[in-house]
């Protein structure tokens, strides 16, 4: 059972429940923005503007090359956006007190490894600005929050692969910002240490941080945000509600087929010959979508005849179902 | 800016911590330039030894069975600066030098006592004569002069001491005859002669002082360090001598005594040219021979006279400059300076490395997204940097004085202006670290910046005289050490130890270390930035 640190976040600049979010309407504004690797055939980002709602957990989708670390470098200050704006909390993203009320989670492990836990966040704190009248409060939460108190004097490089995943996320929720921005949080941690940082994000929500989370897992889109903005050669595809992007979309029905004997290869080509998506499943099955009904009945019915099919069962449309349908047939996150 | 300050401390201090917990890097940063240190100091000591031992050996070749040879050698014998050999072997000088059995020669040739002897027949003839003599006589050993030689590749004070050697036990023996002479004498020539040894006391007494300087000169160059200054001494206490000496036959009049052993002894090559310090102008030196009962000397040194590869004008010019100040160093002076440059340098390696694998992690890129300017996160690691260089320096002082000396016996020594060292210092580690910060943002990766800086910092270092002493460098590499900013460092690092020279007299090495590393610094800074 996660135990959450019941201490206030005290002497920080975080979003508390209820209150007002300065009159601004977004916690996150991106419009129009640009930005064009240097000797790039095409941008990286090419006029990426969308919103997050304050106090949400939006997540950020995309194919490979889609856009979106190069669009989490910008909003950290990393890179500049050649064209277009970006605002936090109604601020300019360059501007320093804007920079203060975000806080960054990289893909990569950005600890000292010789350093312990504890002494990882008194510098990351003391770096963003958090007072030493604080500091001492400030890291004892963040450890109690990513359940690593038990460890804190211990140095990071003994620490395992998920405990490390966890304090780097506690390193970017120190100083308490209001705009959390994670890059693929969960990369290489097993189910404990997961379900331990979902449980830390929802904790943070629930308390009034807004979360922008890139990821490839789409289960964990699913399972934790509220929002989400799909991209792809660094444009929107798609922003609203993950509830609504599921319901709205074409791959309504879907249906997965049990094949007796023969390839599924055949049964994929003929398939898609009729103007269907299908794909290939684990122990010789195959996925078929399609937003006519009449038309994936009739193809479930010429392959049915043709092959030899043992089932055929319908399928609840996931995100990732709505995700292909989106990016384009065959092309995989 | 108080952001800007608590930021700048929170890094120094973070850098401090992992530079602590990294062994790798302290063993690179402290353990290695200490060795180098030791290693090299107790290595190169040889070598300067075999060019200042104030033991000099002196082989001498007495082919004269008379009683005034016997007593010059023995007279040279009881000399504190010069250990006689016997040389019966029919080996030539030079073989004597080569096979290393002395580094001096000196032969009496068969007939001199009884030249000798027949001199100071006719001294004390001309005393009993005096003062109606009005010319004094040109007397001359001809060819039962003595010769003697110094080997080539002998310290260049060398020659100095022998020669010296040869003239004080001369004028003993002149001394000691006349003594006798007197004995004998009544009446007139009894006080004339007695007016006479006054004289010559007084003149004994002058080149006795000579002989102090000399002996001192000796005793400074048993410690290797003061080889060269103690040359400078012998040069100057040469020149007093001379100074003395002509007062004294101011005071005698030309009919003096002193004019008559004239051409008594002869330095002259021994089949080799002899080395000779020309400290000392010809007409000078060849009036203090004549004073002196020396004939001239009859080898000048030619530019091949060193053959070890080593340029003699070159070496004289570097032993002492042009304000007869000591500018070579000792193993110690050398290596202690010389391996704290390289090692301060060497951090590109450890800086490179970590500033590659914070880019690459992601650590900068959070402090970034915090709002911490790239310039302060860039000064953040530059000021404990510096501060390592600082203590590289005090570490390899520690080593010198109190490592070496266990295994040496001989300690380094802080020079004259010991806080001269102290700014001398932080401009070295200025320029190093902005060094390595440069290569650590201009290279693309992180086995690029520790190839080229570790390479670039060991060419800088062999070109600014660490490896091999600027000194002996040949003349065109001489002026490429320039273009190193290491050497300056070391020349800096080496105008205090030797001359105590103050900041004012180092505004060239300094101003130069300076302006490298502000370059450096803001080249990095736009690297960073970019």
């Amino acid at each position: 059972m996660t135990r959450y640190p019941s201490a206030p976040l005290r002497g920080t600049q975080a979003h508390r429940p209820g209150e007002p979010t300065e009159g601004v309407g977004a916690a996150l504004r991106v419009q129009g923005v640009e930005f064009w690797h240097r000797d790039a055939a095409r941008p990286a980002l090419d006029g990426l503007s969308f919103e997050v709602r304050p106090g949400t957990i939006t997540g950020l989708l995309g194919p490979n090359g889609a856009g979106k670390t190069t669009f989490v470098e910008l909003l950290c200050g990393v890179l500049r956006p050649q064209l277009g704006h970006i605002e936090v909390f109604g601020l300019d993203h360059r501007r320093r007190d804007a920079r203060a009320r975000l806080g960054h989670c990289p893909q990569d492990l950005a600890l000292y490894t010789t350093l312990t836990a504890a002494e990882n966040l008194r510098f990351f704190a003391r770096m963003a600005g958090v007072s030493r009248r604080n500091l001492a409060s400030r890291v004892d939460w963040c450890l109690e929050a990513v359940q690593l108190t038990a460890h804190r004097d211990q140095r990071v490089e003994e620490f395992s692969g998920g405990m490390q995943r966890r304090l780097n996320l506690a390193v970017a929720m120190v100083h308490t910002p209001r705009l959390l921005v994670l890059d693929e949080p969960t990369v290489g941690v097993d189910m404990t240490s997961r379900i331990a940082i979902f449980d830390t994000l929802r904790m943070l929500a629930g308390s009034g941080t807004t979360i922008l989370y890139t990821t490839h897992y789409m289960e964990e889109i699913e399972r934790l945000c509220e929002d989400v903005v799909v991209i792809q050669r660094g444009r929107v595809l798609a922003s609203s509600p993950t509830n609504e992007l599921l319901s709205a979309g074409n791959a309504a029905h879907v249906f997965v087929l049990e094949l007796a004997e023969g390839s599924d290869g055949d049964v994929i080509a003929a398939l898609v010959s009729l103007g269907l998506h299908a794909q290939a499943l684990a122990g010789g099955r195959v996925e078929v979508m399609g937003e006519d009904l009449p038309t994936l009945m009739a193809g479930l019915a010429h392959v049915t005849g043709r092959f030899s099919v043992s089932a055929c069962r319908s399928k609840v449309p996931t995100l990732e179902d709505r995700f292909l349908e989106l990016i384009g047939k065959g092309e995989r996150p | 800016m108080r952001q800007i300050g608590s930021n700048l401390w929170t890094l120094f201090a973070k850098e401090c911590r992992l530079l602590v917990r990294d062994r790798q890097a302290a063993g690179l940063l402290f353990a290695m330039p200490a060795v180098f240190v030791f290693l090299l100091s107790l290595a190169l000591a040889d070598m300067y030894d075999q060019k200042t031992s104030a033991s000099l050996v002196l082989a001498i070749r007495n082919e004269d069975s008379g009683a005034h040879s016997a007593r010059l050698v023995e007279l040279l014998s009881a000399r504190d600066q010069v250990h006689v050999v016997p040389w019966d072997s029919g080996e030539s000088a030079l073989e004597l030098f080569r096979a290393k059995q002395a580094r001096a020669a000196v032969r009496i040739p068969d007939g001199f006592s009884s030249a000798l002897e027949e001199l100071f027949g006719v001294v004390k003839q001309d005393a009993r004569n005096a003062p109606t003599e009005a010319e004094p006589r040109a007397l001359d050993l001809g060819d039962r002069r003595i010769e003697w030689a110094v080997a080539p590749s002998a310290d260049p004070v060398y020659p100095a001491i022998v020669r010296a050697s040869l003239v004080l036990a001369y004028v003993q023996l002149v001394q000691e005859e006349i003594a006798r002479g007197t004995a004998e004498m009544t009446g007139e020539l009894t006080r004339e002669m007695a007016n006479m040894a006054q004289k010559l006391q007084r003149l004994a007494a002058s080149l006795q002082d000579t002989v102090g300087q000399l002996e001192s000169t000796a005793a400074q160059l048993s410690g290797s360090r003061e080889d060269v200054r103690a040359f400078a001494v012998a040069a100057a206490a040469e020149k007093e001598a001379r100074a003395e000496a002509e007062r004294i036959r101011a005071q005698m009049g030309e009919d003096s005594l002193l004019d008559g052993p004239s051409g008594a002894v002869e330095a002259r090559p021994i089949g080799i040219e002899t080395p000779s310090i020309e400290i000392l102008g010809d007409d000078e030196r060849r009036e203090l021979d004549r004073l002196l009962g020396l004939a001239d000397s009859p080898s000048e040194l030619g530019t091949g006279a060193f053959s070890q590869g080593v340029d003699e004008d070159a070496l004289l010019v570097a032993a002492v400059d042009e304000r007869g100040k000591t500018v070579v160093p000792d193993p110690l002076q050398q290596n202690v300076p010389g391996w704290s440059l390289f090692a301060m340098f060497f951090i590109v390696v450890p800086l490179s490395s970590l500033q590659h694998r914070e880019r690459s992690e992601g650590t900068t890129r959070r402090l970034v997204s915090v709002g911490v300017p790239r310039s302060v996160i860039l000064l953040g690691r530059f000021i404990p940097y510096v501060l390592v260089g600082c203590l590289q320096f005090a570490a390899m002082v520690l080593v010198g004085m109190y490592l070496v000396p266990l295994v040496s016996g001989v300690g380094f020594e802080l020079g004259p202006n010991p806080w001269g060292l102290v700014p001398v210092t932080l401009v070295c580690a200025f320029a190093a670290t902005a060094y390595g910060l440069f290569v650590a943002t201009s290279a693309r990766t992180p086995e690029q910046a520790a190839a080229f800086g570790a390479s670039s910092v060991v060419i800088l270092s062999a070109l600014g005289g660490i490896m091999i002493p600027h000194f002996v460098m040949p003349p065109f590499l001489q002026t490429a050490a320039h273009a190193s900013p290491i050497f300056w460092g070391h020349q800096a690092y080496l105008d205090v130890l030797l001359q105590g020279a103050t900041i004012g007299e180092l505004v060239l090495p300094l101003g130069i270390l300076v302006g490298f590393g502000s370059v450096c610094l803001l080249a990095s800074g736009r690297r960073a930035v970019a």
